[in-house]
Parts: C-alpha cells; sequence; structure tokens
C-alpha cells in the first residue's frame, strides 16, 4: 500500500470482489420464485397437408398448419434479475411410430421493458409443422402449449411452462391446391 | 553547510520545504552516504530524497541508488543546488524559479504507516457502504444496472480519497534516529534502519 499501484490493485480487487458479492446476492433474491403465470391459448384454424418433407427421406409427410391467439400477462415474471424471456408454443401429440413428438411452431423474445402483456391474435407459425411420418391425419390430440426460458442476470436459466394449454383435433383429409 | 540540512531549506519559505525537511530527516541516513562522496553530491541530493529515497523504502532497492537516480530524473536538481550554493540572501532571486521546479520534485508521494492503514479503512468503508445503497436501490428500482453505476461511483470516490497521497496520510511520519557525523559507523544504523523498513 505504500506505491499508488498498489493501493489501485488492492482497490480494484476489492471492489471486484464486493460486485460479485452483489451479483450472488441478486440472484439469490429471485432463485426460489415462482415463474409460471395462466396462459389461454385459442385455435382459429387448423389445416393438414401431405408434402414430401425436404429435411428427410423422400417420402411424403404430413404437414400442419395452425393459426392460433395467445393471451398471457408476463408482468410478474419480470425482476430485477430477469434479463429477457425466450416464449415458444409447443405442439405434442403421440403417433404410431412415436410414442411422444413435440413440435415448436412459433417463437418470440419478449425483453424486459417490452411490453409485458401478450395479446396476439391469428397468429400463423413459424416452423414447419412436420410430422416423421403420417400421423398428424386424423390425429384426435394435439396439445398446443405455451413455455417460457427466463434469461437472467444471474443465476440458473430455468424453463417453465406456462399454466393453460388447448388441445386440437386434426382434420382428416389433406388440403389439396391451396397454397398457404 | 553543516550540521543539520534543516538550517537550509527554510531559506525558501514555502511549506512544501518545510515538509520537505521533515521527510529529509528521514532520509538522513542517505544523506550521510552522500556527503561522503563530496559536498555537490549532497548538495544535489536536497531535493530528490522526499520523492524518491521515501518511496523507494518500501522496495528492496539500496539507499546508494536513490540519490544518484533521483539526481538523473531530477530537473530541479540543478537548481537547488544552485540555490544553496550561492547561499541563502542571494539566491532568493533564483529560488522563486527554481521553487516553481522543485515543486513537482518535492511532492511527497509515500505515505506512512497510519496513513496505508487509514487509506484502507477508507476504501473498503466506501466501497461497502456504496454496495449496500447500491444493493438496496437496485432491488427497489428493479434494476440491478442501478446497482453496477452506484458501486461504480463509490469505486471513483474512493479512487479519489485514497489513490493520491493526501496530507491526511503523512500525519505519522516515522521517527528516524539523528544524523550521527562520523564515519563509517553511520552506515550500518542507516542501513539496518533501512533494511527493516523493507521487510514490513
Amino acid at each position: 500500500m505504500n506505491t499508488v499501484l498498489s493501493r489501485a490493485n488492492s482497490l480494484f480487487a476489492f471492489s471486484l470482489s464486493v460486485m460479485a458479492a452483489l451479483t450472488f446476492g441478486c440472484f439469490i433474491t429471485t432463485a426460489f420464485k415462482e415463474r409460471s403465470v395462466p396462459v389461454r391459448i385459442a385455435v382459429s384454424r387448423v389445416m393438414l397437408k401431405n408434402v414430401e418433407d425436404f429435411t428427410g427421406p423422400r417420402e411424403r409427410s404430413d404437414l400442419g398448419f395452425v393459426t392460433f391467439d395467445v393471451t398471457a400477462d408476463l408482468q410478474t415474471i419480470f425482476d430485477w434479475n430477469v434479463k429477457q424471456l425466450f416464449l415458444y408454443l409447443s405442439a405434442e401429440y403421440s403417433t404410431k411410430n412415436n410414442a411422444l413428438n413435440q413440435v415448436v411452431l412459433w417463437d418470440k423474445i419478449v425483453l424486459r421493458g417490452d411490453s409485458p402483456k401478450l395479446l396476439l391474435k391469428d397468429m400463423k407459425s413459424k416452423y414447419f409443422f412436420f410430422d416423421d411420418g403420417n400421423g398428424l391425419k386424423g390425429n384426435r390430440n394435439v396439445t398446443l402449449t405455451l413455455s417460457w426460458n427466463v434469461v437472467p442476470n444471474a443465476g440458473i436459466l430455468p424453463l417453465v411452462t406456462g399454466s393453460g394449454h388447448v388441445s386440437v383435433p386434426f382434420p382428416d383429409t389433406y388440403e389439396t391446391a391451396k397454397s398457404y | 553547510m553543516g550540521r543539520s540540512k534543516a538550517a537550509l531549506l527554510p531559506a525558501s519559505s514555502a511549506s512544501i520545504f518545510r515538509t520537505r525537511t521533515r521527510s529529509f530527516a528521514a532520509a538522513g541516513g542517505v544523506s550521510t552516504r552522500a556527503r561522503r562522496s563530496g559536498r555537490e553530491a549532497a548538495a544535489r541530493e536536497i531535493s530528490p530524497p522526499s520523492s524518491k529515497a521515501g518511496a523507494d523504502f518500501g522496495s528492496q532497492d539500496a539507499p546508494e541508488v536513490s540519490p544518484s537516480e533521483a539526481c538523473a530524473s531530477q530537473g530541479g536538481a540543478g537548481n537547488s543546488e544552485e540555490s544553496s550554493e550561492s547561499g541563502e540572501a542571494a539566491g532568493e532571486a533564483t529560488s522563486v524559479a527554481s521553487t516553481m521546479l522543485d515543486v513537482f520534485g518535492s511532492i511527497p508521494t509515500q505515505m506512512d504507516y497510519k496513513g496505508q492503514k487509514l487509506a484502507e479503512q477508507i476504501f473498503q468503508g466506501i466501497i461497502l457502504v456504496s454496495a449496500v445503497i447500491g444493493f438496496i436501490y437496485g432491488y427497489i428500482a428493479e434494476q440491478f444496472g442501478w446497482t453496477v453505476y452506484i458501486v461504480m461511483a463509490g469505486f471513483a470516490l474512493s479512487c479519489l480519497l485514497t489513490l493520491p497521497p493526501w496530507p491526511m496520510y503523512r500525519r505519522n511520519p516515522l521517527k528516524w534516529l539523528p544524523v550521527q557525523e562520523s564515519g563509517s559507523e553511520d552506515k550500518k544504523p542507516a542501513e539496518r534502519k533501512l533494511k527493516r523498513h523493507t521487510k514490513s
């Protein structure tokens, strides 16, 4: 501590240690918080096509198109340790080929400071809803749920499912000729 | 030029020189060595010890090094030599000019031990207080960014308060033994003193 550099070194190291302790404190105050909120999803239209799956072997697979509405209030999830939320809508169903299929249809990033009330109507899916085979035709139970990943400033990234889901039956016939 | 070097310095009357007197007395061991190499070296040696030798006490530098390297780096060294050699009364005019350059040479940059302890307590206290304030404010405002800004402000404040060697850190200077006039047995007590210094 007898030279300026020695004092500067000591001061800086102490500041960094204090900053690390504060960051840990920030994490601890929000680590055990409940991050699930009620979500309302409604599906307005379902269409089914049977096309060649360009992502895999050249056989025809089912391709689904879903138009949906999402309503949720995410305000209580945001606190001082949340940087952004990564929302995604996933469809879950089972077929002859596979017991469990989960496909992400749509996602969105909600930053801190963006409007947290989600009121989306007539959204088209962002990603192709391909099935591994032809299991969507006539499928009685395709469940859509909204989940999110909480991206914090410090700490763990929890994956939370919203409470509220909707099941839609898929049509028995394929649409032809009409493009989406 | 005599028995006590302190007699020379008050001629220039600035309080800086008074401080220099005290720390120069602290470097008394060094001055005895310099005097052996000649009167000129001793005169040149007046301005450096406060800044260089003091700062070097904490390191392992041998005492011989400080006057010579200090002399090399001090632009004002030549002027102070001139003012001391030409006598106090006649040197009044030149000493004003030399004061300007000497000011930079004579700004002391060391702290004494109690001052170091005080500086450490000050900066730890400031940063802890700003951390607590920042944590509470960030929690209330729901923005962790504010916590970081407040801690950075505390860091800047404590930099300002503890990095430059303010006079409040020099209130307990070390008490050196008085300068001993005769020959080679001066070397040992001075060296021993300095060695003890560097060990801590």
